[in-house]
């Protein structure tokens, strides 16, 4: 079964979604910051990462999904971006900006059949 | 900072972060809201020239309500880490100082009368400003509850001297608190510099153009945020600031 690695600073959003993912199987890892996500990646490789943006810092997150994008190792690796910041969004036709590629962005809180919807397609996408 | 969604055409900013929870705001106006009428009250009680306003009725009145105020002034940082321990914790540690405080408050001055940023050492989610006035608040706090709660329940009690002591504590701790409300006031209501500060009490959120350049290092972590102040300190002297 797919191996998840959850990345989030928050313990009862984490224990909340590891009980939502195991339901399905999945195997969970948990990293509560990017720092230690990026460590913990790059001796396990998981099949799947949900990233939480705001951990030790604001861009935590998005520092972990340009450095994984960076790494021959883990730029194949589907990132699902769970996080509370709210955003706007519109096309991206002016590169005004430094673009942080993830494959799915869901908002807190999480809605399960959502989030497991999302999971099981970006695993397929990356199979 | 931008998000590409990978395969798709779309792209989200991030324009909001929050800072403050429902229970903080809520605390913060209530604390506001208890400290004026505190302040009010206890200079009625405290300055000689006020002293005819607190004889009589009217001096029962105004005991009634700095009493009613203390409690709730006392009791909502009890409530707040009741509630939400792991924030308060949280809070606690980002009040701590670090090495960039002496110099953000050594550029404040030059920055808050002219607008000139290059100096400020990058800051958390709190800045030094914000740290000493949440230190003063809470040392304050301390000890209006040690000196007011014996002063309150232990009139006739106490010995005279060690009363006389009390309200001399609890007298510098007024003294103090309200010189920092009211820079506070000034800084979060009328500075123009610093209007996110109250959007973030209203509504629990910042921007994410002023994270980045008031709390770089909330924003960009430690090293980035370094880097960046580096490069704009370098820059600045190139320009001959």
């Amino acid at each position: 079964m797919a191996k998840i690695l959850i990345v989030d600073d928050d313990p009862d959003f984490v224990k909340l979604t590891q009980r939502i993912l195991r339901t399905k199987g999945y195997e969970t890892m948990v990293a509560s910051s990017g720092k230690q996500a990026l460590e913990m990646m790059r001796k396990d490789k998981p099949d799947l990462v949900l990233l939480d943006i705001m951990m030790a810092y604001i861009l935590d997150g998005l520092d972990v999904s340009r450095e994984m994008a960076q790494d021959p190792q883990l730029k194949d690796v589907p990132v699902i971006m769970v996080t509370s910041l709210t955003g706007a969004r519109a096309q991206a036709a002016l590169p005004t900006d430094e673009f942080i590629p993830v494959d799915e962005w869901i908002h807190k809180p999480i809605d399960p059949d959502q989030l497991l919807a999302r999971v099981e397609a970006a695993l397929k996408k990356s199979s | 900072m931008t998000v590409q969604i990978k395969g798709r055409p779309e792209a989200i900013t991030i324009q909001w972060i929050p800072k403050y929870t429902l229970l903080e705001r809520f605390g913060h106006w209530m604390h506001t809201a208890s400290f004026v009428p505190l302040a009010i009250t206890g200079m009625v009680l405290y300055f000689p020239f006020l002293q005819p306003l607190a004889q009589g009725a009217a001096g029962e009145f105004f005991r009634l309500v700095h009493r009613v105020a203390a409690v709730i002034f006392g009791a909502l940082p009890i409530i707040y880490f009741i509630f939400q321990p792991r924030r308060l914790i949280m809070n606690i540690r980002e009040f701590l100082p670090s090495k960039e405080d002496i110099g953000w408050l050594k550029a404040a001055p030059a920055y808050y009368l002219f607008g000139r940023h290059e100096a400020m050492p990058p800051q958390g989610r709190f800045n030094a400003g914000e740290k000493l006035n949440g230190l003063i608040m809470i040392v304050a706090w301390v000890v209006f509850g040690l000196t007011g709660l014996p002063m309150w329940f232990g009139k006739g009690i106490i010995p005279p001297e060690i009363f006389r002591w009390l309200v001399l504590f609890h007298d510098l701790a007024m003294i103090a608190s309200v010189c920092m409300f009211l820079v506070h006031l000034y800084l979060a209501v009328a500075h123009p510099l610093m209007w996110a500060a109250l959007v973030s009490m209203r509504f629990g959120v910042t921007s994410a153009d002023y994270a980045a350049e008031h709390h770089a290092k909330w924003y960009y972590g430690p090293k980035r945020a370094m880097e960046i102040y580096e490069a704009r300190k370098r820059e600045a002297a190139q320009k001959g600031h």
